[in-house]
């Protein structure tokens, strides 16, 4: 299989995980019915990118067991990492593991915010939540994604931001997951930052 | 790498049942609280400046300055125009950039299934604004009143505009009010019987003092910045002379350090008296001119106290009692600074009163670089707009009913008709704070709603039901004044508040406005206003003419900070005391009527159990401030485990050495906690610092009862906690 294979028949499936992961972090995922999870699982179950890694069908495994009463407490659990009120356990900022003291709205929010400014975007409520969420990171992703001519900038983006600090918030979530779902998604994001970097390193760039 | 058995026809297929379920358009650039195209003016680099006030319950007040790039604070110091801050912030200020943009803040109005159980759900302020609303209007159905409404609020933050909570709960009704202050009860008490009201010396005028006793106070740790006058009031040969029981880090900087027994204060100062009575060393024309009682005060330590007798109660030997007394009189000015650590005792008003009567008696008091020196409240004179609203018409009950916040939790459940049922919490920490937390816990649990308005999560935030994110400094706008230096700091808006976190003023006018939208009429509190106007309204033309300002605006455009003019900084400059007589009182009918003896008599002090023969004192911590600062990692990579300090001699008779886990305990609670041994304490005295709760399962106050002060009810309307009359027993755990 030669590299640019590889891409051509990643995009859009790159782009759905990206948009995963956006929705998921967002929290659009809380309120899901329970009903509607099972067609998530569905989706996610024929998806290359999960089943292509052990941590990605580890994540489905995880999911395929969910039953009613593991739906309750992913919203405790989700809050307990990444919202509060309590201490963050897997904080959402990439200033949590870039800065040395782990403070938001540091220098390192700031290169965050001047590669939106270089894109010509700016985080919507700018200056009251910190530029570096993984939220917006992932939509600025997914925003260089959709064009061809943003391909340099992806790749500088991934490289000096989401995937220096993602694994260690991985590593956090694995830590302190007490839900099957936060889990599942620390798993399905680990697997799937694994491939971005395969990605990556095989163009070369 | 990736199947490639799987179609790209899956792929699409997948992206659209995703957003398809979810209900919402593909996420992309122009997704809902996401990333926007970027304002055409924005550019980097932009350094502003902003005066800003620390607000935290402490005597220093400091103006802060402010250095904000691109909208993200990047340095904070003390104010240089400020000449008490002195361009200086202390070791908890200058971690306010920290308590900022920690990522562990408290962000979003969040509801918790299940009160201590951890399981929160985020919920918007709408929601938020709703679920308290609803309870507020259906509590007052049920009961015919607001009175089941119940709020502590205290000292967290003292921003004027922060009483916009106060004043909205009196929109709501009568409501049931936590009185009192776990502070200066006692001793506010003491002075108000002696002068009329607590009223201190400007603490700049150390410079201006010939004698410095700071009895029981320890600035070193709480009022690092009126350190600066004393040590530069010292280094010009004024003697430094520090009473306590402790060898504080203030003691090993004094000329003289004078070890008294705790709670016997008193006695000291009355045998001091009697000594100078004695040789003659009393101001008689300030004395005749000035007070009422002298002759009856002079009868009573002629016939009951003597020299001998004040040195075996205080452990202090008589020449050092003789000779401190003769210095003190012949010093002119001489200056006291009480703390507020030594009236935590059942005798503390009356060991006030004495150590006033010794003031009087050297003419020390109107006297600048002089004075009697424990809390003053003269520069607060606002207009308090934010409370001047009312109860709405047709509000059941009569007037606010009050309950001892130094007793919350037994008169929380001991309150009846009607009983508590809601709590609203802010600018405090009960739970952590409160002697007896048991109790306190058990008043909790009493109650249908409990809404805490933090910064961070602490205790008693761990056992609401709604948790309401507030404002830093940084993020609101306000104006503060203290109850030590004569300064008034103006406190801007520096930077966007961060996530969903909303002033306790705008938080007021969110719920008056639901409320008015479920019920009109049923809140008075205004429901849209801007800060800045609400700020303006705080000054009115005596305080404007008092610091010499036309206004806030006018303030912040001119250094963010004004001292009050001279007429005010020497207490009691004018000798026109606020007594009935108008005089010095040493007999006080107004003591008397509140059930003290009229005269500054010594009060035995609370004598130890035979089961529980240890006093246990809870001083306050260096790096704290009550339970606040204790979620800082900068001070917690300090001191991470809070400890208790035994004397080597009591921790002999135990088998206790350094490091070694002990167990506090008496009939209230125990804890376990590592020993540090240390002469610093004196032998039948262990010492556990103020305020920590992080990291453990206790506080301070586990042994603590709810024991009260001898005074309080005349100036707070309730007596304080008697905090260092706490008598345990300890052994290695």
């Amino acid at each position: 299989m030669n590299h640019s294979e590889i891409k051509h028949s990643c995009l859009e499936e790159r782009m759905f995980m990206y948009q995963l992961f956006l929705h998921y972090y967002r929290g659009d995922l809380l309120k899901l019915p329970a009903a509607e999870w099972g067609k998530l699982l569905e989706i996610l179950e024929c998806q290359p990118a999960l089943q292509s890694n052990d941590w990605g069908r580890k994540a489905v495994l995880q999911l395929q067991n969910m039953t009613t009463q593991t739906l309750e407490p992913f919203e405790y659990d989700f809050n307990r990492l990444f919202v509060g009120p309590n201490k963050l356990l897997a904080s959402p900022f990439e200033s949590s593991y870039q800065n040395f003291e782990g403070t938001v709205m540091q220098a390192e929010t700031l290169k965050v915010r001047n590669f939106y400014y270089y894109e010509g975007l700016q985080v919507a409520n700018e200056g009251g939540l910190p530029d570096d969420h993984i939220q917006f990171e992932l939509e600025f992703i997914l925003h260089l994604l959709s064009s061809e001519k943003k391909k340099e900038a992806l790749h500088l983006f991934l490289e000096k931001h989401l995937l220096k600090w993602v694994d260690q918030h991985c590593a956090r979530i694995e830590e302190h997951s007490q839900s099957l779902i936060t889990l599942a998604f620390g798993y399905m994001l680990k697997g799937f930052i694994l491939l971005e970097k395969s990605l990556i390193e095989g163009e070369g760039l | 790498m990736l199947n490639e058995t799987i179609s790209r026809r899956t792929f699409i297929k997948g992206s659209v049942s995703l957003s398809a379920l979810l209900g919402l358009g593909a996420a992309g650039t122009q997704a809902p609280k996401g990333l926007i195209p970027k304002a055409a003016a924005k550019t980097n680099g932009k350094v502003e400046q902003f005066y800003n006030a620390c607000p935290r319950n402490c005597y220093d007040t400091c103006s802060i300055l402010t250095t904000v790039e691109d909208g993200r604070i990047t340095f904070i110091t003390g104010n240089e125009k400020n000449t008490y801050t002195k361009g200086r912030l202390c070791v908890k200020g200058n971690t306010y950039p920290r308590v900022v943009y920690s990522p562990d803040r408290i962000k979003y109005p969040m509801r918790q299934k299940g009160r201590g159980s951890g399981n929160w759900e985020r919920i918007s302020w709408d929601e938020a604004y709703t679920i308290i609303a609803k309870k507020i209007l259906e509590i007052k159905k049920e009961y015919g009143s607001t009175l089941p409404i119940c709020l502590n609020k205290y000292s967290g933050n003292f921003n004027i505009l922060n009483y916009a909570t106060e004043g909205m709960l009196s929109s709501i009704g009568y409501t049931t009010r936590a009185q009192g202050t776990p502070c200066d009860p006692a001793g506010s008490d003491a002075q108000g019987f002696d002068m009329g009201v607590a009223y201190n010396n400007d603490p700049e005028q150390f410079l201006d003092a010939d004698y410095i006793i700071l009895w029981g106070a320890n600035p070193s740790w709480t009022s690092a910045h009126s350190m600066y006058f004393i040590e530069e009031a010292k280094e010009n040969g004024t003697k430094l002379v520090v009473i306590d029981p402790l060898i504080t880090q203030t003691a090993s900087k004094a000329d003289e350090y004078i070890q008294v027994k705790a709670s016997t204060d008193g006695a000291l100062a009355l045998g001091m008296i009697r000594y100078i009575l004695d040789n003659q060393l009393y101001d008689k024309e300030w004395v005749n001119q000035n007070s009422i009682g002298f002759n009856e005060f002079f009868a009573y330590v002629k016939k009951n106290i003597t020299l001998d007798w004040a040195a075996e109660k205080t452990g202090v030997p008589k020449p050092v009692i003789e000779r401190i007394a003769r210095e003190y009189a012949t010093a002119k000015p001489a200056n006291i600074w009480i703390g507020f650590g030594m009236q935590r005792h059942v005798n503390g008003g009356a060991m006030v009163r004495a150590i006033d009567a010794l003031a009087a008696i050297t003419g020390n008091i109107g006297k600048k670089g002089g004075g009697v020196n424990y809390i003053g409240g003269e520069t607060w004179g606002f207009n308090y707009h934010t409370m001047s609203f009312g109860a709405p018409e047709g509000s059941g009950g009569e007037e606010d009913r009050f309950v001892n916040m130094n007793n919350f939790g037994a008169q929380v459940l001991a309150a009846n008709e009607p009983p508590i049922k809601m709590m609203w919490i802010a600018c405090r920490n009960p739970l952590a704070q409160d002697p007896e937390p048991t109790v306190v816990k058990k008043a909790f649990d009493q109650m249908d709603l409990v809404v805490t308005a933090d910064l961070y999560m602490n205790q008693t935030v761990e056992y609401s039901d709604i948790v309401l994110p507030v404002t830093t400094p940084f993020e609101s706008v306000g104006i503060n004044v203290s109850y030590w230096h004569y300064w008034m700091n103006v406190n801007e808006q520096a930077i966007k508040p961060l996530y969903e976190t909303k002033s306790d003023l705008e938080i007021a006018m969110g719920l008056s406005k639901k409320l008015n939208q479920i019920e009109p009429g049923s809140c008075t509190f205004p429901v849209s206003g801007d800060p800045l106007e609400w700020v303006e309204k705080e000054l009115n033309n005596d305080i404007k003419a008092l610091f010499g300002v036309k206004s806030w605006d006018d303030l912040r455009k001119n250094g963010g900070t004004a001292k009050a003019n001279e007429s005010i900084t020497v207490a009691w400059n004018d000798l026109k005391f606020r007594t009935p007589s108008g005089k010095y009182e040493f007999y006080s009918k107004k003591a008397a009527q509140y059930g003290h003896h009229p005269l500054p008599v010594f009060t035995e002090e609370y004598k130890a159990p035979k089961e529980y023969p240890i006093r246990c004192m809870s001083p306050h911590w260096k790096f704290g401030i009550h339970s606040q600062f204790q979620h800082q990692d900068w001070l917690m990579a300090i001191q991470d485990h809070p400890f208790i300090e035994i004397h080597p001699d009591l921790a002999k008779t135990r088998s206790i050495k350094d490091g070694d886990i002990v167990k506090i305990i008496n009939e209230t609670g125990y804890m376990t906690l590592p020993a540090k041994i240390t002469k610093m304490v004196p032998a039948d005295t262990v010492v556990m610092y103020e305020g920590w709760w992080k990291g453990v399962n206790y506080t301070e106050n586990f042994t603590v009862k709810a024991l009260a002060e001898d005074m309080g009810e005349y100036k707070k309307g309730q007596r304080g906690i008697a905090f260092h009359d706490n008598f345990v027993n300890i052994e290695k755990a």
